[in-house]
C-alpha cells in the first residue's frame, strides 16, 4: 500500500516540479519544420532534444538555436513569436554542429540522433573484411544464427543439436524460421503466465500482491490484475487486434493446462468488473487500473499519464508528449497547475484526464462509471469543479469521452510504434538504435498497415530484418 | 570442503573457458583487435609482440549485440543440455528454485508482484555471475553424479571407464572424446574443436595431479561448468 501511495506522490511531484520558462510548443514546433526527422515520426520529441536534463538550461544545440532566434526581442519569447522564428533559426544552425560530434546538426536530425549530445550520432554499419568467421555470417542475413535466437527469444530455450541438424538441411530456412516462430508463440514461455506476454504487461499493469482480488489474493483485495493480464495477452496473440488492449468492451478469460485465453462469456470467472460495457476502454477502465491509477482523486491525472506512458511511449513526466491545448489548464480542483512551472506539463495532461472524471477509483463505487462522481463524492474539491467537463482533449485531437479518448490513441502512429517499440526491446535488448531507425519505422508502419495491427504477424516481420538477423 | 578443493581448477578451466568462447564468438580484427584464436592451445597471443604467425582473425561484428540468456532461459537451456527436468536443475536448500526464486533478479528476471520490480535491469549486476555459476555447478553435479553411476540413463558421461579408485582408467580413451563431443554439441549446437578436446583433457590430468579423491567424478563436473558457463553458452 505504502509503494501505492508513494508512486502517486512522486507522480504529482514530478509534474508539479516543471520548471519556469520552458515552451511547451517547441516540440511540435520543431516537429512542423522536420516533419520527416524520425524524432517526429511517431509523435514529438521530449525536452531533451534541445534542453539538458529538465529545461530551462539548453544543451549546446539548445543554445545555439536560442541564440539564433529573434536575437534583438526581449525574453521571454511569446508563443507566436517563438513559432513564427523557429523555422529561420534552426535552418541558420543546419549546417553547424552543436555538439562536435564531427555530424551537422541537420544530418543528426533527420537520422534521428541527438544534435546537442556528443555521444548520440548516426553511424554507418559497415562489414568487417579483416578476416573470417566460421560460426557467424557477419555481414549477411544468418538463418542459422536467426534459428537460434527465434528459438531462444520466443520458445524460451536453444535448439537441440538435432533440431539444428534439421534445420541445416531443410530446403528453405526462411520457411523453417517461419514454422519454428509460429510454433513458438503458442508457447507456455510467450502466452503462459509470467511468459514473456506478460512480462511486456507488467510496466502497464503494475501489479500489487497485496491488494489483489481474487485467485492468489492479498490480504487487502481490491482488484484482479490477471483480467488485465488476459486481455492484454488474448489482444497480442493469434493476430487478434491489438488495439483492443485500448478499445476493448469485453473481458478474457484464461484457461491453463495449456495455457489459453478466451473471450468471456457470462459464466466465465473474471473479476469483480463494475464498467457497463457502453463506457468500457479496455485495460484502462478495468477495476484494478481505476483501483490504482485513480485512487481518490478528482481530476486522475495519474490514469491518464501511466495510460500515455503505457501505450502511447509518451512519458510526461519526462516531458513526452506534449501538445499543449490552448486555455489550459484550468485548474478544476484548485492545485495550483496554472503556475507557469506547472502549466508546462498540465496544459497537455490535465485536457487528457477530463474524460477519465466519471471513473470511480477507490471512491463510491469502486471500479464503476458513475456520471455524478464529481458531484457527489469531490464537490468541495474546488469552487468551480463540478463543471469540469468529460471531453477533453489527446495529442490534439477533442474526444467526448473515454472511449474516444481510446479510440484516438489506438489509431495512432504513437500506439503503433509504442506497441512495435516493446517487442523490438524485448527481442532486441535495446530500443531501435539510429541505424536501425529505417527498419523499426518500416515495421510499425506494417504493422498498422497491412499486418492490420497483428502482433504474430509484425513478428514474423521483425525476425527477416537486418537488425535481428545480422550477427 | 569441496569449494574448496574446485577453487585451483575453477581458476584453470575459468581460463580455458574464455579460450573457449574466443574461438567461436566474433572477436577484434588486425594488430590492434587484441585477442586472436590461440594457434597452439594456449592462451592469448598479441601478434605485435609475440613474434609467431598467427592465423587470421575472426570478422567482428558491426553490430557488437549479444545478450544474457537470463534467468528462464538459463534454466530451460541448462535442463535441455543436461537432461534434467527444469525444475530440477537448482534448488537452495533443497527446496527453493535458484532461478525462479531465489537468484531470479541477479540472473536479469523481474519480480513485479511483491517488490514492483515490473522490468528487468538491463545489464548484469555484480552478483550474476556468481548467481549463474552456483546453477550451472549445481546442475552439472547432478548430471555428473546420474551419468557415473551408470545405467541407460547416462546422457552426457557415458561409458567412461573409471577405476575403484575414482581416477579415470585412460583419458586419452575414445569415451572420452566421446564425451566431450557430446557436451559441446548438446551445450553449443556444434562438436569440439582438437584444441578444446585437448584443454579438457589436460584438466583431467591437473585434477588427478593434485590428489584427491574421486578425480573423474570432479573432472566431469567441472568440463560441464567450464563448457556450460562460458560466454559463448551464456550469450546469444
Amino acid at each position: 500500500m505504502n509503494r501505492l501511495l508513494f508512486g502517486a506522490l512522486g507522480s504529482a511531484l514530478v509534474l508539479f516540479a516543471a520548471p519556469a520558462s520552458a515552451k511547451p510548443i517547441a516540440p511540435s514546433a520543431l516537429c512542423d519544420v522536420y516533419p520527416e526527422s524520425p524524432a517526429c515520426s511517431a509523435g514529438v520529441p521530449g525536452c531533451a532534444f534541445c534542453h539538458a536534463g529538465t529545461p530551462p538550461p539548453r544543451n549546446d544545440f539548445g543554445s545555439m538555436l536560442e541564440a539564433q532566434l529573434l536575437p534583438a526581442a526581449p525574453r521571454p519569447l511569446s508563443d507566436a513569436d517563438f513559432r513564427g522564428a523557429l523555422g529561420t533559426a534552426l535552418q541558420a544552425v543546419e549546417q553547424m554542429d552543436a555538439d562536435g560530434d564531427g555530424v551537422p546538426n541537420l544530418t543528426e536530425i533527420m537520422a534521428g540522433t541527438m544534435p546537442g549530445d556528443a555521444n548520440s550520432f548516426p553511424k554507418e554499419l559497415g562489414c568487417d573484411e579483416g578476416g573470417t568467421n566460421p560460426n557467424y555470417d557477419v555481414c549477411n542475413f544468418d538463418p542459422k544464427f536467426v534459428f537460434k535466437k527465434v528459438s531462444l527469444d520466443f520458445c524460451g530455450r536453444s535448439p537441440t543439436w538435432d533440431e539444428m541438424q534439421a534445420f541445416e538441411r531443410a530446403p528453405d530456412a526462411k520457411a523453417a524460421l517461419h514454422e519454428t516462430l509460429t510454433r513458438c508463440l503458442d508457447t507456455e514461455f510467450w502466452i503462459g503466465q509470467d511468459g514473456q506476454l506478460w512480462k511486456l504487461a507488467h510496466n502497464k499493469i503494475k501489479p500489487l500482491q497485496a491488494i489483489k482480488a481474487g485467485e492468489d489474493s492479498g490480504p487487502i483485495p481490491l482488484g484482479d490484475y490477471y483480467d488485465d493480464y488476459g486481455l492484454f495477452v488474448y489482444s497480442q496473440m493469434d493476430d487478434h487486434d491489438a488495439r483492443e488492449v485500448l478499445t476493448a468492451d469485453f473481458f478474457v478469460s484464461r484457461k491453463k493446462n495449456p495455457t489459453r485465453y478466451e473471450v468471456a462469456g457470462p459464466s466465465d470467472p473474471i473479476g469483480d468488473q463494475g464498467v457497463a460495457t457502453e463506457f468500457r476502454a479496455g485495460m484502462l477502465t478495468t477495476r484494478w487500473n481505476l483501483v490504482l491509477n485513480t485512487m481518490f482523486t478528482a481530476v486522475p491525472r495519474t490514469a491518464a499519464a501511466q495510460a500515455m506512458r503505457s501505450f502511447l511511449g509518451m512519458d510526461i513526466a519526462r516531458l513526452e508528449g506534449l501538445v499543449p491545448v490552448e486555455g489550459e489548464p484550468i485548474d478544476w480542483d484548485e492545485k495550483g497547475v496554472t503556475a507557469e512551472a506547472c502549466a508546462v506539463c498540465h496544459s497537455t495532461l490535465d485536457p487528457a484526464t477530463y474524460p477519465f472524471k466519471n471513473y470511480q477509483g477507490l471512491t463510491g463505487s469502486i471500479g464503476t462509471y458513475d456520471p455524478n462522481r464529481i458531484q457527489d463524492d469531490f464537490r468541495n474539491e474546488g469552487a468551480n469543479i463540478t463543471s469540469m467537463p468529460e471531453a477533453g482533449v489527446l495529442m490534439g485531437v477533442p474526444v467526448a469521452n473515454l472511449m474516444e479518448w481510446a479510440s484516438v490513441a489506438a489509431n495512432s502512429d504513437a500506439f503503433a510504434a509504442a506497441t512495435v517499440k516493446d517487442y523490438w526491446k524485448l527481442t532486441m535488448g535495446h530500443a531501435p538504435s539510429p541505424e536501425e531507425q529505417a527498419e523499426f519505422q518500416a515495421l510499425w508502419q506494417a504493422f498498422r498497415g497491412r499486418h492490420n495491427y497483428g502482433v504474430e504477424k509484425m513478428l514474423h516481420q521483425l525476425i527477416e530484418t537486418e537488425a535481428y538477423g545480422v550477427p | 570442503m569441496f569449494l574448496e578443493r574446485l577453487t585451483l581448477p575453477l581458476l584453470a578451466v575459468g581460463l580455458m573457458a574464455g579460450c573457449t568462447a574466443s574461438e567461436v564468438t566474433p572477436q577484434p580484427t588486425g594488430a590492434d583487435g587484441g585477442i586472436n584464436q590461440p594457434s597452439d592451445g594456449g592462451g592469448v597471443n598479441n601478434p605485435s609482440d609475440s613474434g609467431v604467425d598467427v592465423p587470421p582473425a575472426f570478422a567482428k561484428s558491426e553490430r557488437l549485440n549479444l545478450r544474457f540468456k537470463r534467468d528462464i532461459r538459463l534454466r530451460n537451456d541448462v535442463a535441455q543440455t543436461l537432461g534434467i527436468d527444469p525444475a530440477d536443475v537448482c534448488t537452495e536448500l533443497g527446496q527453493y528454485h535458484c532461478t525462479d526464486f531465489v537468484h531470479t533478479v541477479s540472473l536479469g528476471g523481474v519480480e513485479p508482484y511483491t517488490l514492483g520490480l515490473t522490468e528487468a535491469f538491463a545489464n548484469t549486476t555484480v552478483t550474476t555471475p556468481i548467481a549463474t555459476e552456483r546453477v550451472v555447478l549445481f546442475a552439472c553435479e547432478r548430471r555428473a553424479d546420474a551419468d557415473l553411476a551408470g545405467g541407460a540413463a547416462q546422457v552426457i558421461f557415458r561409458d567412461l571407464d573409471v577405476a575403484a579408485d575414482g581416477k579415470l582408467q585412460d583419458v586419452d580413451a575414445d569415451a572420452v572424446a566421446g564425451s566431450i563431443d557430446t557436451l559441446y554439441k548438446r551445450a553449443l549446437l556444434r562438436p569440439p574443436t582438437a584444441t578444446e578436446v585437448d584443454h579438457l583433457r589436460q584438466l583431467y590430468r591437473d585434477i588427478e595431479a593434485d590428489n584427491q579423491p574421486n578425480p573423474a567424478r570432479d573432472w566431469a563436473i567441472l568440463s560441464c561448468f567450464s563448457v556450460l558457463s562460458s560466454m559463448e553458452s551464456l550469450f546469444y
